[in-house]
This record gives C-alpha cells, sequence and structure tokens, in this order.
C-alpha cells in the first residue's frame, strides 16, 4: 500500500506498527523513511526497543528516532542511554493527565492539550518534519 | 491444570505469571512456566538468565507431509525445559529467539527447518502441554493473534489480564467475543494495575456485558514497580506487598478451580 | 512526502505517541494518512475518535492486497474507501479488525 500511495506535498503517513518485533522483522521497510521507537525506562521494554532498532538498521530505514516514555526522572534517562547506547531524541514525563486520557478513551491532546506529554510530543513534531 | 494469560500488550501478564509462578511453588506445587512471546522477557521477572536459545529445534518433525512432535508434550518439556536455579518446584520454557541478527529473524522460513520445527513444536506444547500434578502457565504474546491461533488449548483457565484504560478494556471485549471458547476452557479476568475503587468499577463495568467475572484485583504497587524498573526479579517484592497479597488471592481462586468443590 | 512509522514494546505509549504526533501534524497544516496496522488495533483512540466509533472502524487488509481491488482501480480509491475522517487534513485506515479464532 505505502508504495502505491501518490506522492504529495505536504503529505504525512504515519504507520502504527503495533507492538513488538515481528511486524519489523517479518516486514521490508524500504517504504520507510523514519522509524520512531518508543521505549519505557525498564529493561524488558528496552530489549525490545534495541532488537526493533538493530533491526531497522539491517534493514536501511534511513531515520531512526528513539522516544523515552513515561520518564520518571534523570535515572530513567541514563538508564535508557545506558541500555541502548544512545541519547533518546526525545523524552515525555509521566503526566497524570495522559492515565486519566486513556482511562476515559480519550486523546491526550483532547483531554489537556497544555500537559507535559503533550508539551514534549509538541516539540517531536516539530523536529520531524523540519 | 492449565492457566493461560492474555491481554493486551504491556497490561501485566509476564508480571502476574511471575507472581503466580512463585506464588504456587511457594506452596509447594510444580510449576512450568511458559513464555509464548517472541523477545525473552518472562525470564527476567522470574529472576533466570535470559536466553535466547532455541531449546525446541528439531523437537517437530516431518511426517508425510505434515509435522509431528518429536515425543509427548510431557516428554518434550522434560528435556527442553530449563529448571529455575533456587527453586526446584520451577521449570521454564521459551519460545521468543528473534534476535536482532537477520539470520535468526528469517526462523520462520521453512529453509530455515530446524527453527520452523521448533515454531511448530513450541506452538504445540503451548497449546497441549498440561501437567495433571502440577501447573503449566501459558504467557500468551500481547494481543489476540496467538489465542485466535489456538495457542490458549482446549482447558484450563483463560486468565484475561485487564488495566482500567479503554484500550485494555476495548482488548478484553474483543477476546470475549472472538467466538466460542472451547467448552473446556474457563474465561475470567484479572483486574491489574487499579489505583482506585473507581478504576475497579471502571473494570467490572467494562467486563460484566460480556460474561467474564473478575476473579482478581491487583492494585498498583510502588515496590513492585520500583523492583520492575531495577530489572529485579520479583521474587525480591515483600511478599506482603499489595499485588503479591492479591496474587495469592488468586492463587486460592485458581486452586480451588482446579478442585471444584462438589455440588450438593 | 514522509512515511513515517512507530513502533515499541505492547504499552510502551506507541499508539498514544503515533496518535497525538498524527493530530499536531494535521494541526500544522500537513496532510495526514494515519494507517493502524497493529492486529489488534486502537490507534482509532489515541486520535481521539473515542472508542465507539474506533471500534467501527473497518478491515482494509484484504483492499490493500496487491491483487485486490487495486488492480481495477487506484490505491489512492482504495484508501479513499477505507479511510474514516478523523479531522481535517486527518484520516485513518485500519488494516486489521481484530482477529476471531482460525479454523484449524
Amino acid at each position: 500500500m505505502l508504495a502505491a500511495l501518490e506522492e504529495k506535498p505536504g503529505r504525512v503517513v504515519l504507520v502504527d506498527l503495533g507492538g513488538g518485533v515481528m511486524t519489523v522483522a517479518r516486514g521490508d521497510q524500504s517504504q520507510i523513511d523514519t522509524l520512531v521507537v518508543v521505549v519505557e525506562p525498564y529493561p524488558r521494554s528496552a530489549e525490545v526497543a534495541r532488537r526493533l532498532l538493530e533491526m531497522a538498521a539491517a534493514k536501511h530505514v534511513g531515520r531512526r528516532i528513539v522516544v523515552a516514555n513515561k520518564v520518571a526522572d534523570d535515572q530513567d534517562v541514563a538508564f535508557i542511554r545506558e541500555f541502548l547506547g544512545l541519547e533518546p531524541d526525545a523524552v515525555i514525563p509521566v503526566d497524570g493527565a495522559v492515565r486519566t486520557a486513556d482511562r476515559l478513551g480519550a486523546s491526550p491532546i483532547d483531554h489537556d492539550r497544555a500537559s507535559p506529554a503533550v508539551g514534549a510530543l509538541r516539540e517531536l513534531a516539530t523536529s520531524l518534519l523540519h | 491444570m492449565r492457566v493461560v494469560l492474555l491481554g493486551k500488550g504491556g497490561s501485566g501478564k509476564s508480571t502476574l505469571a511471575a507472581l503466580l509462578a512463585t506464588e504456587l511453588t511457594s506452596r509447594g506445587e510444580a510449576v512450568v512456566a511458559i513464555d509464548a512471546d517472541t523477545v525473552p522477557g518472562l525470564a527476567q521477572v522470574l529472576g533466570l538468565e535470559p536466553t535466547d536459545e532455541w531449546h525446541l529445534a528439531n523437537q517437530a518433525v516431518r511426517d508425510n507431509g505434515g509435522w509431528r512432535l518429536n515425543g509427548t508434550p510431557a516428554e518434550i518439556v522434560d528435556r527442553c525445559s530449563m529448571p529455575a536455579a533456587g527453586n526446584p518446584r520451577l521449570r521454564f520454557l521459551q519460545c521468543g529467539n528473534v534476535d536482532a541478527d537477520l539470520k535468526d529473524i528469517e526462523f520462520r522460513r521453512e529453509s530455515n527447518l530446524a527453527n520452523w520445527s521448533g515454531t511448530i513444536a513450541f506452538n504445540s506444547l503451548s497449546r497441549q502441554y498440561d501437567d495433571p500434578g502440577g501447573w503449566a502457565i501459558v504467557d500468551l504474546q500481547g494481543g489476540t493473534l496467538q489465542a485466535a491461533g489456538g495457542l490458549a488449548g482446549t482447558k484450563g483457565v483463560a486468565l484475561l489480564v485487564v488495566e482500567p484504560f479503554a484500550k485494555s478494556t476495548m482488548t478484553a471485549r474483543r477476546f470475549a467475543g472472538m467466538g466460542q471458547w472451547p467448552a473446556g476452557i474457563q474465561l475470567a479476568a484479572v483486574a491489574n494495575k487499579v489505583a482506585s475503587a473507581d478504576e475497579e468499577d471502571h473494570v467490572r463495568a467494562a467486563l460484566a456485558p460480556v460474561g467474564v467475572p473478575v476473579w482478581t484485583v491487583v492494585p498498583t504497587d510502588p515496590a513492585l514497580q520500583r523492583a520492575e524498573r531495577d530489572g529485579r526479579p520479583l521474587v525480591t517484592v515483600d511478599p506482603d506487598s499489595p499485588a503479591r497479597r492479591a496474587v495469592a488471592h488468586l492463587a486460592d481462586r485458581l486452586i480451588d478451580a482446579r478442585h471444584p468443590a462438589p455440588s450438593a | 512526502m514522509a512515511k513515517i512509522a512507530v513502533a515499541g514494546k505492547g504499552g510502551s505509549g506507541k499508539t498514544t505517541v503515533a496518535g497525538v504526533l498524527a493530530r499536531l501534524l494535521a494541526e500544522d497544516g500537513h496532510d495526514v494518512l494515519t494507517v493502524d496496522a497493529d492486529e489488534n488495533p486502537n490507534l482509532g483512540i489515541s486520535l481521539g475518535l473515542g472508542v465507539e466509533r474506533t471500534e467501527r472502524l473497518l478491515g482494509a487488509r484484504e483492499a490493500l492486497l496487491p491483487d485486490g481491488p487495486a488492480i481495477a482501480c487506484s490505491m489512492e480509491e482504495v484508501v479513499d474507501d477505507f479511510a474514516a475522517e478523523v479531522g481535517e487534513r486527518l484520516r485513518i485506515v485500519q488494516v486489521r479488525k481484530f482477529d476471531h479464532f482460525r479454523p484449524g
């Protein structure tokens, strides 16, 4: 599908690949120019992220962005930095407003646009497509 | 008896599988814990050395254009499962072997027969392995894919792990609506990471319309969260902590389900 | 034309990140097509569609296959048929409807 879509200026295609490694492992990623890997600061999440990043590099995905999510403190960022051997491109803090939005089945941007998590994503959106 | 854990990714299946295995073995029960996820994770929370070794290679063999297991499920588990250092009543079996190395990523291609046979063997064991005298705890991958493929098997308890968030309750309803569950399976839910009475009500209300009973409510637990973040095995968490006490209650329910009281 | 994919361990917040990013990019003036390729899809919720509308989204998978309807018409037309409007300049195509038990 991605290969067959028309090239339109100003168009963005954003794909949610689902949890885990299998979609990236099995798929041909040649149509993707940026892979955003979301990682939480604990070992099992970081291990999946590590494998995703290595697969993406092996499959020549041009740009790989790491988003550290649900970060409580500097220790959390340090954990990700050490485990993955790189500085995260974005850090999204633990955010009670996101938890509430999740409970209500709403998007965080509708529930509380001014929340810290949405703010961090605002910065990421800007840097993703300059 | 078989206990299979299902749920949306991140809902807490592996955590609960590890806590349940620990609780049951502490009561003298024999447990085989099975990690069905492609990336190893259950081993780590059990305090076992995470391994990518493909223990099940060649445990399924070609037979008349199809496949058969290289022994009974019990024989294969006996042969291929890892003992848990420090816990003589616990054995462990892992599915995952997808590594970053591309040659291992192609494990599902038939040309890589050893790995393909391992996958076939693993799927059969997930479906069939049972220990009448002990417990088989199967930690399925997040999502509905493996359950739809029958990896939950045909008997025992299928535990839906549900968080008080819309995506998690929506997923739980999907499991209940997947079609006709085998008659031998009891579908029950565990409400996990529940922070308040409101959140508990939210989970119960979401599951009531699909007739899935909530057997246990596991509260949010700071000590458990710290252990996860530190990468410490969950057995290091105080048995009196809220989550561990809730899992003790869950173990009681499961033991009752194994030998249901005779009706009057 | 940017083609961005979002991945991560289940529960990491990947879908929340994808949904909020899509909303922000659409507000910035980009024409955003989101694709939910998860076998247990819920991107609709993170885009702000709500539970009910998300549950009603169609699964486009068969239509997107190279030997499907795109033989007779363009992929754009197939996407137009299956995509749900989330807002101005923002649409979602859900690839999978969640799985039912597979026979055999």
